[in-house]
């Protein structure tokens, strides 16, 4: 077998709950071969030493501050490859739910009377910064996706990112429809890989893998009213994980 | 009880296993092709004809369907192979000696005995000019046809593909005529897409056959110059590319309306595609 | 009573030994209620199953051709391929008579051509049990021929007040019911309630196509400019439901995974759908059918009009399930009756 290279990366965190390092670190068996083939060396959740020599740069989190768009624009100007990981970095996450309010008002409710030291811009996901090689979907990634995408990176493949909607998980996993329950889902615009994970442990889909690539928005807006829901709630489920990009 | 029982002795192997081929020789006559010559281990695979397809793979790329560019009965498989996904870009690292996996060879290919006679204009645009190298061979090795004419066009002069065969194929009467999209330097052929050699061409209506093998794009075109020409969908081929995953009419990809492009194609007659709307 | 020879009275034990029979020696897949909806799962007790009579929402397909399902393992640095048929023995208890008649088409695809050996070595080893239905809005098998089948099971059981009858369609599932569900000839009274739910099931139906089966390949013909595939692709979402609820949607998609070691691992094939976005895309980047119209046509056509002619038999069953898993209520007999209708203006 021909020798891959051993290429430096470097794992990164914005706003976010870090849950998507976490999630590369709970795939404990893959972990040593892993390492065997990429050197990590900057890793918060990890490690402690750090390093500004990398090649891939894997970004979880959305931009939310001034400083943090200043350090995300550097992050790019020293990777060649990069990488986001997770909702807040590919979509804005759920962080972008406070772009529903004034910012005044989101630092007035979340800091009290410290809000005037509190330095906050409109939540974004990294590409509307930055450009962004490859997406990593999911509240938090997969870890199955996570390691599919280090076998593509390391073999020379062009990752693949499903582009169906998670209906087609949520069939393959046997569930009943979340609709016929008497529920609502994103699940038909939404993109899978997730293997429907929420619908399978009996919650529904929230839609934290953004739009497919060509998702009927419409029709979806047509079939939750139809179900019963409000305009309005109609517009906060498709909007839940706030900057679903089309 | 175990769920993993093998098949028993009695069974059908799998049609999903492939079968090793050496790589005996590996070349890369442009920027985005490499030529493969491939020795197989089992030599029952060598009974191809011009058309037909392998599916080529490499374990942990998956496979691709390649059509065949060597002539039948040349005791080795040639394949022109263009890096564009993920599979062809793998195959591309290969060298001398390494190992390609190949199942088929599949589908419905040219019935050169049944051509035999005729005058024969060959149309190749691109990589079309991959299969239809492995037509022309079998029509030279064989003879006893009219005229035989190729009309070849290429992007630019490096991407003309088999360049050095040409004087060999013209002092076996083949009439090889090329194209370049647009002028280049140094260039002294015509110029022009592929159709633009089409009118001038004095072509016996009543006894040619015209074979089209090209991108999706190339056929509309090619077919309406040949059309004005007076020659009848009945008498012209062409071979159709699909996306494939089996090549062995289940996997449903490659299905245009009633037909399996795997099974009932590559090659069709352009009156077999009347009432396909989805083919061309 | 020689007609009536394939008809056999077994009681509730009867039918309780019988799947306990089956456990000892194979895996065993029954209609049970799932989230309170009828479903086909594995049990592990007689006592799990429920012969729901309306259609499960998922077909019993994932059976016999698994969502995933590995054909070859490889080895890269070795070099070396090995193939890989996962199969063992196992029934299926509750298939109604669509489900039959939908792995018949499947036995037809798969053994055509090239033997597929992952499916038949594994359709060799299953036992089918069939079981009474009841059609509900979507069912429309009726309008396709026949709403039983006679042949394609092992077993089929007619749930009567008590006990049940079962009728026999080949020497395994004849043993089976010899072996452990005490079978007797059954009364002219069973015999007479047997006939009474036949009756009321036929007169169920309540979704009917408005031609007979063998004109629909020629309707379907006259359709492709029908502007019925506009209208329901502009409401489509391409979510695959109808594909991977369809007892004979049967494409695939192959695969290569590979082991975090980077060298073993397997090539697999999953279920796929020609509804999807991709279906028909090439290396290249053209894609065939570009849009969820054109999509749902092909679907359509799959199932009344492209395969009719290699299989010699129209690929929709009449079950309804596509129609039942539409979120935005693309009905497969609404549409085809609408063409219908097209067709006679024509």
């Amino acid at each position: 077998m021909r020798d891959f290279e051993r290429p430096k990366a470097a794992f990164f965190s914005f706003t976010s709950c870090e849950g998507c390092q976490l999630a590369i670190l709970s795939c404990e068996e893959a972990l040593p071969e892993i390492l065997k083939r990429i050197e990590v060396v900057n890793f918060r959740e990890a490690m402690s030493e750090r390093s500004d020599d990398y090649k891939i740069a894997f970004i979880e989190g959305s931009v939310s501050t001034e400083e943090e768009i200043a350090r995300v624009t550097k992050i790019r100007e020293r990777a060649d490859f990069v990488v986001a990981l997770g909702a807040c970095a590919t979509t804005g996450g759920l962080n972008c739910l406070k772009n529903r309010f004034p910012m005044d008002d989101v630092k007035r409710i979340v800091y009290g009377k410290d809000a005037g030291q509190i330095e906050t811009v409109p939540a974004r996901p990294i590409d509307s910064v930055i450009k962004v090689d490859y997406r990593l979907h999911g509240c938090p990634i997969s870890g199955k996706e996570f390691l599919a995408f280090f076998a593509d990176l390391v073999m020379g493949r062009s990752p693949r990112t499903p582009n169906y909607p998670v209906c087609v998980d949520c069939k393959m996993a046997g569930n009943i429809c979340v609709f016929e329950k008497g529920m609502y889902c994103v699940g038909p615009v939404t993109r899978a890989g997730c293997d429907a994970i929420c619908v399978t442990y009996g919650s529904v889909c929230w839609g934290c893998r953004g739009y497919v690539d060509d998702p009927n928005v419409n029709a979806h807006r047509e079939t939750l009213k139809r179900y019963g829901l409000t305009a309005k709630g109609v517009a906060q489920k498709l909007d839940l994980y706030g900057g679903k990009k089309q | 009880m175990s769920l993993y029982a093998n098949p028993t002795k009695s069974s059908p192997p799998s049609p999903y296993l492939p079968s090793a081929c050496r790589i005996e020789e590996a070349l890369r006559p442009t920027a985005k092709e490499k030529f493969f010559r491939l020795a197989p281990h089992d030599p029952h695979i060598l009974n191809y004809s011009p058309g037909q397809f392998f599916m080529v793979g490499l374990p942990g790329y998956g496979e691709a369907p390649i059509s065949i560019t060597s002539g039948p009965d040349e005791g080795c498989i040639e394949l022109c192979i263009r890096a564009v996904g993920n599979v062809t870009n793998a195959i591309h690292r290969l060298e001398k000696g390494d190992t390609l996996w190949v199942r088929g060879p599949f589908g419905r290919g040219f019935d050169v005995e049944g051509m035999a006679g005729k005058d024969l204009v060959f149309v190749a645009g691109g990589i079309g000019i991959a299969p239809m190298r492995s037509l022309v061979k079998a029509v030279i090795k064989r003879g006893g046809f009219g005229r035989l004419t190729l009309l070849y066009g290429a992007k630019g002069p490096e991407e003309i593909l088999y360049g050095d065969e040409f004087e060999g194929w013209r002092a076996k009467g083949v009439d090889v005529r090329i194209t370049i999209d647009r002028p280049s330097p140094g260039w002294k052929g015509y110029v022009g897409v592929v159709t633009t050699l089409i009118p001038p061409l004095d072509i016996d209506e009543g006894r040619t056959l015209a074979v089209v093998l090209g991108p999706p794009v190339l056929y509309k075109f090619v077919i309406w110059g040949l059309r004005h020409k007076g020659i009848k969908d009945d008498d012209m081929l062409l071979s159709l590319e699909r996306r494939m995953k089996c090549g062995l009419g289940k996997c449903g990809h490659c299905q245009i309306n009633c037909v399996y492009v795997c099974q009932e194609g590559p090659v069709f007659r352009l009156s077999e595609l009347k009432g396909l709307p989805e083919a061309i | 009573m020689e007609e009536n020879a394939q008809y056999l009275y077994i009681t509730d034990r009867g039918f309780k030994a019988l799947v306990k029979g089956l456990l000892k020696e194979r895996r065993v897949y029954g209609t049970v209620r799932k989230d309170g909806f009828p479903a086909f799962k594995e049990i592990s007790g007689a006592e799990e199953i429920e012969l729901v009579q309306t259609p499960t929402h998922l077909s019993a397909k994932e059976f016999l051709f698994p969502q995933r399902e590995v054909l070859l393992k490889f080895d890269i640095k070795d070099n070396t391929h090995e193939a890989v048929v996962e199969a063992g023995d196992q029934a299926i208890i509750g298939l109604h008579p669509c489900d039959i008649r939908a792995i018949g088409l499947m036995d037809r695809v798969f053994s055509c051509g090239a033997q597929d050996v992952n499916y038949l070595a594994r359709r060799g080893r299953t036992i089918l049990i069939g079981s009474d239905c009841m059609p509900d809005r979507y069912c429309f098998c009726k309008s396709l021929g026949d709403t039983d089948v006679d042949s394609g099971f092992d077993i089929f059981l007619h749930r009567l007040k008590t006990g049940f009858i079962a009728r026999t369609g080949t020497e395994v599932g004849a043993d089976l019911i010899r072996k452990f569900a005490g079978p007797r000839m059954p009364s002219p009274r069973e015999l007479t309630e047997l006939e009474g739910l036949r009756t009321r099931r036929e007169g169920s139906f309540t979704a009917t196509l408005e031609a007979p089966p063998e004109a629909l390949p020629g309707i379907y013909a006259m359709s492709d400019e029908s502007p019925v595939w506009e209208r329901i692709g502009s409401i489509c979402y391409g979510c695959g439901s109808c594909n991977n609820v369809c007892p004979t949607c049967y494409c695939f998609d192959v695969r290569d995974e590979v082991r975090a070691n980077l060298n073993d691992g397997e090539r697999v094939r999953t279920w796929d759908g020609c509804t999807l976005d991709d279906f028909a895309r090439v290396s290249g980047g053209h894609d065939f059918r570009k849009t969820r119209a054109a999509r749902l046509k092909h679907r359509f056509n799959r199932k009344f009009r492209y395969l009719s002619g290699r299989f010699d038999s129209l690929f929709c069953v009449g079950c309804g399930r596509c129609s039942r898993a539409c979120l935005v209520r693309i009905n497969i007999a609404e549409v085809t009756n609408e063409l219908i209708r097209e067709s006679y203006k024509k």
